[in-house]
């Protein structure tokens, strides 16, 4: 019963060309690196269940986006919908550090009135020799925007998992206290398959009682 | 590269697909019947459904002189008469429903009452008879073949203890410790309640309960081979129904003159063996759905949605813009866009040159190379020609395609191309197992392809969207892209029809032993994905129009300003 997922939460990894978006979601959805990775046109499509719990499935369905100037324009149309995102830079670039700002200042413009749960990943932390960006800079520009951060390698699998699942978790737990909604009309979270055999045999119980009294 | 990955990662989460249908479908059967659901010793889902339609039909035919499904000779010969018939018999059924005036009902039946006031009446006054035949006979069919003998005592016992006296039903009292759940079958009965109680002779629906309890605490078992036990029971009811109602008398008489009940039962197993054949049909028509998204079709389709929409608007606030003279000209050159998309179909016929089934597969993949190239959009078709390579593969077994014959392609594309094919080697290499194959396994590789190569030329299209939309240097005009288009939509159009029409060819191969209502049913789920496809395939293409007509904006714009 694979299928069973709870809620379906719609991601959106944005960031600077080049920084791995793509290498980093394929290690995440099909588990292997890509040594040459063409560059994403426009928008490409990844999913892939998480267990958060045991038992409780989350469907993630992955908006992998251009990072390149030129589809700027399109790749915008396609935040809306998200509820969650990876925003990502690469730690031996510092342009595209600077540049993280920027992406969320546009995000932000984009998605209203919803709002997205980022969390700010320093990729290709396997190269720390030519690292350009601390980690003590990242997590306070991540903290200035109340985001997690996170380093993480898709050629070495590292922290690949941990950058999806908590991002999940953490809107898991939002959805959870009612601070996200299901809402008609947006993408962002959409409820799953559960099954209801229990109600319904809950209802049997029910009017065996009533009718024996 | 990325294919072969999306692949496996479809291939992980098909096993959870299969498991959604009959998880799906339950809710419906327990709507139908909460009886059966609540059995100690519940039954598969389908057979449940079956029986429990079956009988419904079968109540419906029973009760009723004159359903659809029967001869209209008794309407017409006697038309005034079953009018009459047909009131007697309607007030039979909601006399049967309401029981305000029953004396010696007990709790049970008050308490379907109640209920079945709450509960909506659907269906009028004939779901009334609907519900009544289901709920006596669902039960009944529900037991045949397990304690016969037991379910005839008990049957007709109560039927004589009850024409006996009409009040009390003993035999539904002394059921309801294990019975209780038709009870809230019986409540859950879409009854119209509303309706008013006519005759005052609530004795039937006493005696019906008093059988439904006998016949459901028998056994379980589905309708097979049990006719005669049904065919016993509904005489039984039928005269006891008569005795104490005088139309009704003449309902009976009616009906024995015109099938006997085993016969219809016959009948009503026959339409639901068929309702099965689309039942499971409509299962695997959601699987394809299930498969289409995973392949990402769904999400592609939804992109080009938001951006053809977003074109719309672009458009329309650009054309709002615009002085009278201007717009004019504007409006011109967009229609003319506009006329080309209108005019696919006869661009269709036009281009469906048969060619043979072989050559298609890589004639398909150079056209398909060929038209991205003229459309000036650095869009490459890798994914869908993948996808038509598998899907061809497949099913020409034995047939080995030579590598894909791509002649206006660059050698960076080959090369691409031909590492792409790499991870896809195992696969091949299994080849001679795929002989094999059973009907089933044709049919769901065929769905699968369908809905894998139809995701692709969605994304495809999207692709062409997008890059339509930005990231083109030199643009071409976009008239001709729209001309180009149309001839890359038909070409995908075909060479999915072309697909499906190889799948059924290959099902007809392989299931050549199998019977007509195993087979059929299997086809007909085919070729209707493979229109479904192209109809997918063409709406995507439509979703191009308003980016086209941006892009024709913005270089119109980009021309008129320097």
């Amino acid at each position: 019963m694979e299928a069973i997922w709870l809620y379906q939460f719609r991601l959106i990894v944005i960031g600077d060309s080049t920084v791995g978006k793509s290498c980093l979601i394929r290690r995440f959805t099909e588990g292997r690196f890509a040594q040459v990775s063409d560059p994403t046109v426009g928008v490409d499509f990844f999913s892939r269940l998480v267990e958060i719990e045991p038992g409780k499935r989350i469907k993630l369905q992955i908006w992998d986006t251009a990072g390149q100037e030129r589809f700027r324009s399109i790749t915008r149309a396609y935040y809306r919908n998200s509820v969650g995102g990876l925003l990502l830079f690469d730690i031996t670039n510092r342009r595209s550090f600077q540049n993280v700002h920027e992406w969320l200042e546009e995000t932000k413009v984009h998605v209203q009135p919803y709002q997205i749960v980022f969390v700010l990943v320093g990729h290709k932390c396997d190269l720390d020799t030519q690292r350009q960006v601390t980690r003590h800079e990242a997590e306070k520009l991540a903290a200035a925007y109340g985001m997690k951060y996170i380093e993480t390698s898709a050629r070495d699998a590292i922290n690949v998992e941990k950058a999806f699942t908590d991002l999940t978790r953490d809107i898991y737990e939002l959805v959870k206290r009612g601070e996200i909604t299901i809402q008609e009309g947006w993408e962002g979270v959409k409820s799953g398959f559960v099954p209801n055999v229990v109600h319904s045999s809950e209802e049997v119980v029910k009017s065996e009682r009533r009718c024996l009294c | 590269m990325s294919d072969a990955a999306v692949d496996t990662l479809a291939t992980g989460d098909k096993a959870e697909i299969t498991e959604m249908p009959s998880s799906d479908s339950l809710p419906e059967d327990e709507v139908h019947c909460d009886s059966a659901t609540i059995s100690d010793e519940p039954m598969p889902a389908d057979p449940r459904g079956d029986v429990l339609e079956n009988a419904a039909l079968q109540g419906a035919e029973a009760a009723a002189p004159g359903p659809p499904g029967q001869p209209p000779d008794a309407n017409a010969m006697e038309s005034s008469l079953n009018e009459e018939v047909i009131e007697d018999t309607l007030a039979e059924c909601t006399d049967s429903v309401s029981l305000e005036t029953e004396p010696g009902s007990e709790i049970p039946l008050k308490e379907q009452n109640d209920l079945a006031v709450d509960s909506p009446a659907s269906g009028g006054a004939w779901a009334g008879w609907g519900s009544w035949g289901k709920s006596l006979l669902s039960s009944a069919s529900a037991t045949v073949g397990h304690g016969l003998t037991a379910v005839k005592e008990k049957a007709g016992a109560t039927l004589r203890i009850h024409s006996a006296n009409p009040g009390p039903s003993e035999g539904a009292q002394t059921d309801t410790e294990d019975g209780a759940p038709e009870i809230t079958d019986a409540a859950t009965d879409p009854s119209p309640a509303e309706s008013p109680p006519i005759s005052p002779p609530s004795a039937p629906r006493g005696m019906l309960s008093a059988i439904t309890n006998a016949v459901q605490n028998t056994g379980k078992s589905v309708l097979t081979g049990g006719l005669d036990a049904l065919e016993f029971i509904g005489k039984k009811t039928m005269n006891v129904l008569a005795e104490s109602d005088p139309g009704f008398k003449r309902t009976k008489t009616l009906m024995e003159r015109t099938v006997s009940l085993s016969q219809m039962l016959r009948e009503a197993k026959e339409k639901e063996k068929q309702r099965l054949a689309q039942q499971l049909s409509v299962e695997r028509t959601a699987h394809y759905g299930m498969l289409f998204d995973e392949y990402q079709g769904l999400s592609h389709l939804e992109a080009l949605e938001i951006l053809s929409n977003e074109s719309e608007s672009k458009v329309q606030s650009f054309l709002a813009s615009l002085e009278e003279e201007k717009l004019e000209l504007l409006k011109h050159d967009l229609i003319s866009i506009k006329d080309i998309f209108a005019a696919k179909e006869l661009e269709n016929e036009e281009n469906q040159g048969e060619q043979g089934l072989e050559e298609k597969g890589e004639e398909f993949a150079s056209m398909l190379t060929e038209l991205l190239f003229e459309l000036h959009v650095a869009a490459t078709p890798d994914k869908l020609n993948k996808a038509m390579k598998k899907a061809h593969d497949w099913v020409e077994e034995g047939h080995t395609p030579v590598s894909v014959d791509v002649t206006k392609e660059s050698e960076e594309e080959m090369k691409k191309i031909e590492k792409e094919e790499k991870p896809e080697d195992p696969q091949e290499d299994k080849k001679e197992e795929k002989s094999m194959k059973t009907v089933e396994e044709v049919y769901m590789l065929s769905i699968e392809s369908l809905a894998e190569v139809t995701a692709r030329c969605i994304e495809q299209l999207h692709k062409v969207a997008e890059l339509v939309l930005h990231g083109q240097e030199e643009e071409k005009p976009a008239e001709d892209q729209a001309k180009v288009l149309i001839k890359l939509t038909t070409a995908m159009c075909n060479e999915v029809a072309s697909l499906s029409k190889k799948f059924t060819n290959s099902l007809t191969t392989v299931g050549s032993n199998k019977k007509a209502e195993v087979l059929n049913p299997m086809i007909n789920s085919v070729l209707l994905e493979g229109c479904n496809s192209t109809t997918y395939v063409h709406d995507a293409f439509q979703l191009l129009l308003p980016v086209l007509q941006v892009s024709h904006i913005q270089t119109s714009c980009l021309k008129a300003q320097p």
